[in-house]
């Protein structure tokens, strides 16, 4: 074998399937908390706890900003609302076990990506729906 | 035995370091995500080499709102390998979506249609996935060590 061989992995997928239209701010919302934050059965208990309050406040907040989107949704909107979200889960973060990692520059672009994708295809999808 | 498995081709490990697969932003290549119907004849994961796998067992989905080869995207939504930590991961700016879709599906393959359709990725949807003149989306998952779609580490 190489030195420095590589493994490699393909990572999980998650389906979302509405019938009679497009999928609700709340089934959006609920699955990039997921994708943010999910929970591991291995967590100390006062993380779980800690973990569980901030997943509703991050359900909450993902469901306004999906609430947002509409069928004339702009490129400019969705980084608008993007960046009120990055806002949001910073003060969310803060007082968490997670408030160092969540500050790092690499895992924030990492959130903001992941948010931006989703509430763009949300977008589109009203787009294309309506 | 028939089914999907989700995996990262053996075939394309050995594809990267020949330069078959570009995956840079607007410059690289255009990648497609097909579906598998239900009860599929053929096995697909790990061994799933070509998007013609999956055509040559007639096992494409077929149904009202999805058009044979799949969703495509277009080289701007391609994001470029970046590495982070000892990693390099990849993905797509936008997800895979079907609207005024009626169908069943229970897996995809991910194909570079820029390079004989060769392909780049396997999931498995854990089970039957069924709309009705509605919405499929393939939430693509974070862009992070341990979750991308695509990671070399």
């Amino acid at each position: 074998m190489m030195q420095g061989a590589s493994s490699s992995a393909a990572g999980r997928i998650t389906i979302l399937a509405t019938s009679n239209g497009a999928h609700s701010a709340s089934t959006w919302a609920q699955t990039i908390t997921d994708g943010l934050l999910a929970l591991d059965p291995a967590m100390p208990m006062h993380r779980r706890l800690a973990a569980i309050a901030l997943r509703r406040s991050l359900t909450a907040l993902f469901y306004e900003a999906f609430q947002a989107m509409r069928p004339t949704s702009t490129f400019e909107d969705v980084e608008a609302v993007t960046a009120g979200c990055m806002g949001e889960i910073e003060k969310l973060f803060a007082s968490t076990p997670w408030a160092f990692e969540a500050s790092h520059p690499e895992i924030k672009d990492q959130f903001r990506a992941f948010i931006r994708r989703n509430l763009l295809s949300a977008a589109d999808l009203a787009l294309r729906t309506e | 035995m028939a089914g999907t498995t989700t995996a990262f081709p053996s075939s394309t490990k050995s594809e990267l370091p020949q330069a078959i697969h570009n995956f840079t932003i607007t410059t690289g290549h255009v990648f497609k995500m097909a579906l598998v119907k239900v009860t599929p004849t053929g096995t697909y994961g790990a061994a799933t080499t070509n998007y013609s796998n999956l055509t040559g067992n007639s096992d494409e989905v077929t149904g009202t709102g999805y058009t044979a080869g799949g969703f495509a995207w277009t080289a701007a939504q391609n994001i470029t390998p970046a590495v982070s930590g000892t990693a390099a991961i990849w993905s797509w700016s936008v997800n895979a979506s079907w609207t005024g879709a009626t169908f069943s599906t229970t897996g995809c393959i991910i194909y570079n249609s820029s390079a004989s359709n060769a392909a780049v990725y396997v999931g498995d949807f854990g089970g039957t996935q069924s709309v009705s003149a509605g919405t499929l989306t393939v939430v693509l998952p974070a862009n992070t060590v341990g979750n991308a779609i695509l990671q070399i580490s």
